[in-house]
């Protein structure tokens, strides 16, 4: 039966329907918020943005600019969705009350039960999705915006409430010539929301204390008009971050951010400041080197964006120092003070 | 030759697909069940596509009171149709047998209180293998010495699945950097993964070895050199439309589709034992959690395939029986008619609360 079958298979509709393979998940799933909204009737959608939340109800919803095109799927096994006209809200109209939806962010959405499917706002800007033929699922390029909206509405009528509730994520076209993977498509979406793009990361510093300084942390303490310092190179890029010495400052002893937090007996005493970094390697920098020197920092910035991968998330910089001293990478200081 | 053996091998994708088409993985809601009703659903790694076609039509031709329904998805994807979606499956059967204990012993049937599984056979493994087309840039020049060199050279495109959803997703971001340091390439993970990503997924070196960190976002650049699909298996047909150059595939899947392959060595292939404590030096870790049940943390370790029956299965004899036809003479036959190397006897974790059935085929795991 198993070469039989094979024989019989005429090359094209082999390969019309073998790339039914390709595809994406397809396990979304969720429901409604209980939230109060702010109109009439049961809140069904939560939007949390950059300047507060607000829950809608479907009437509000459906009351928001329209955005319609064709949306259709194809599942993790397979299946294909035909496009049909889909309409509902697009994400940055959506924000529009709650702090729009800056470029440099993701959004989360979110179904009743905690399904969660994160894209950045730059790929919602770009319309950048994998796209397939409707009919041989093959990968397809196709012309025209690709949105993501919040949809209420499909073939003219309200999605089916008991399977896939009221409102659906669907990446929409202006003409019927695609199909998306069906785990963009989430079900019951309940709640949207903006969320932070950047990785996280730990400094651990260590002397007579020991601290986690976590990313927030560091960058609240980088900040303009905290302990943030810039130095420029001999090529013009500007590296943005905190002085060494302030960071061994807070662990050099038991004085963590009081006044002078930076022990300057110990340090005219002399120690050693060993830094490691992710890859392994590590250098070490004489207290006498970095001794109120701001010209010496640990840089979380380059020219204002995050670090390139080679030194990300921290890299040590400054006055007189050789590029091949400069350690990027930078996972630990730490202050070899004498013990008492 | 070769074009027939793509026919072949895409139609039996085919096959297998329509066989799931009534699953309820579409962004489908979560609870209940799915596939057809009265059918044997398995859930199982895409990279047995090709065998459990064969498998599934011999068993049925044998057991014709019994239908099959063969889905297959990525491995984490898989198993989460049960762990976290709760929805009914007879057999489930990751590329990864880590993830059943991971996912399944410690996750609860709501309906029935019962942990979704108590034991897992591991019964195949395979080798990570670099795949191509014979239209690949550089296919008449590439060999197992310069492989890093070509893949990395100006306009071409590598493949890789998404270490977030596909057990080979994670499984490729650790042989390359286990090729870091195999060959003595310091950098060559960030050559080959640095800039690429809007979000990157990076690599440290930690007391325990290298850590891996994949971010939430995994989104390419425009004009990236990597391209990223869901599964492995979605990159197969790009190889062969030219629309990438290479792709990490696991050895018999390059093999059941007549793909060229480079071999690697032992050491990065991920398929020994014997490196068990090499794989061990790095560590993939999802910087997220998606997945409610998921501990998104993966430590280098050789390639085994588990299987388990869930607790939940809607017909257990019948697993029974599909899983002992598969362990047994004829799924060894098929397995091997289809590069597929298997483990026998199978090595099962809780020996004890096996199927009785099951357990001529297996031995207790260490």
């Amino acid at each position: 039966m198993f070469m039989s079958v094979r024989r019989l298979l005429s090359p094209i509709l082999c390969l019309s329907a073998g790339v039914l393979l390709l595809g994406g998940l397809g396990l979304a799933t969720g429901c409604s918020s209980d939230e109060g909204a702010t109109g009439e009737g049961e809140g069904v959608i939560e939007v949390v943005g950059s300047e507060g939340s607000k829950t809608y109800t479907l009437d509000e919803i459906r009351d928001m600019p329209a955005t319609e095109g064709y949306w259709g799927m194809k599942s993790s096994t397979g299946r294909i969705t035909p496009p049909v006209k889909t309409k509902g809200v697009n994400l940055d109209d959506l924000f529009e009350e709650v702090g729009g939806l800056p470029d440099d962010q993701a959004v989360g959405i979110v179904a009743k039960d905690g399904y969660e499917m994160t894209v950045s706002v730059a790929q919602l800007r770009e319309g950048k999705f994998i796209t397939y033929d409707m009919v041989t699922g093959d990968e397809n390029d196709v012309d025209g915006p690709l949105t993501a909206i919040v949809a209420y509405e499909w073939d003219g009528q309200p999605f089916d409430p008991q399977t896939d509730g009221p409102l659906r994520m669907a990446i929409v076209s202006p003409a019927q010539n695609q199909v998306t993977d069906g785990h963009w498509s989430v079900k019951w979406v309940s709640r949207v929301l903006v969320k932070a793009i950047e990785q996280d990361w730990v400094l651990t510093l260590t002397g007579k204390l020991t601290e986690e300084m976590d990313r927030p942390t560091f960058e609240t303490g980088a900040a303009e008009g905290c302990h943030g310092t810039d130095w420029t190179d001999g090529e013009g890029n500007v590296w943005t971050g905190i002085p060494l010495y302030l960071l061994v400052g807070r662990v050099d002893d038991d004085n963590v951010h009081e006044g002078p937090a930076y022990n300057r007996d110990l340090a005219e005493a002399g120690y050693q400041v060993r830094i490691a970094a992710a890859d392994g390697q590590s250098a070490e920098i004489a207290s006498d080197a970095m001794y109120y020197n701001k010209e010496l920092i640990v840089a979380y910035k380059l020219n204002g964006e995050a670090l390139p991968d080679d030194y990300w998330p921290l890299r040590l910089v400054g006055k007189d120092m050789q590029e091949s001293d400069m350690l990027g990478q930078i996972t630990q200081i730490e202050a070899l003070v004498p013990a008492e | 030759m070769r074009r027939l053996n793509w026919i072949c091998a895409l139609f039996w994708i085919v096959i297998l697909l329509c066989a799931g088409c009534s699953d309820g993985a579409d962004g489908g809601a979560s609870g209940g069940s799915a596939g057809d009703e009265g059918s044997l659903r398995v859930l199982f790694a895409g990279s047995l596509i090709i065998p459990f076609a064969q498998l599934e039509e011999e068993f049925e031709a044998v057991h014709p009171d019994v239908e099959v329904n063969m889905e297959g998805h990525g491995s984490i994807q898989a198993i989460r149709i049960v762990g976290d979606l709760h929805e009914e499956a007879d057999l489930v059967i990751t590329a990864d047998h880590q993830l059943i204990p991971m996912l399944l012993y410690g996750t609860k049937d709501p309906d029935s209180g019962l942990p979704y599984a108590e034991w897992n056979v591991i019964f195949a493994t395979n080798r990570m293998a670099l795949a191509y087309s014979p239209e690949s840039a550089y296919a008449d020049e590439v060999n197992a010495d310069n492989w890093i060199e070509v893949i990395n050279r100006e306009g071409v495109r590598l493949g890789c699945s998404d270490p977030r959803i596909d057990a080979n997703g994670y499984r490729v971001l650790m042989t390359v950097k286990l090729a870091e340091y195999y060959y003595d390439r310091p950098g060559l993970f960030s050559e080959i993964f640095g800039g690429v990503f809007r979000v990157p997924v990076r690599s440290a070196e930690t007391d325990t070895g290298a850590l891996i960190t994949v971010p939430e976002i995994l989104e390419t650049k425009s004009g990236s050199h990597i391209v990223l699909r869901p599964y492995s298996v979605s990159l197969l047909p790009l190889l062969k439309s030219g629309e990438i150059d290479y792709a990490f595939e696991y050895e018999s899947v390059a093999k059941q589709h007549g793909l060229e392959y480079i071999s690697l060595p032992p050491e990065i292939d991920l398929s020994d034992q014997a490196y068990a404590d090499t794989y061990a030096a790095v560590t993939v870790k999802l910087d997220f959690q998606r997945y409610a049940s998921v501990k998104p943390e993966f430590r280098g370790d050789p390639i085994r395939y588990g299987a388990t029956i869930p607790s939940n299965a809607r017909d257990p004899e019948a697993s029974e029986l599909l899983l002992a036809f598969l362990l047994g003479p004829e799924g060894q036959r098929i397995m091997a008619d289809n590069y597929q190397p298997m483990i026998m006897p199978a090595p099962a974790d809780n020996f004890n609360d096996l199927p009785e059935s099951i357990k001529a085929f297996c031995t207790p795991a260490d």
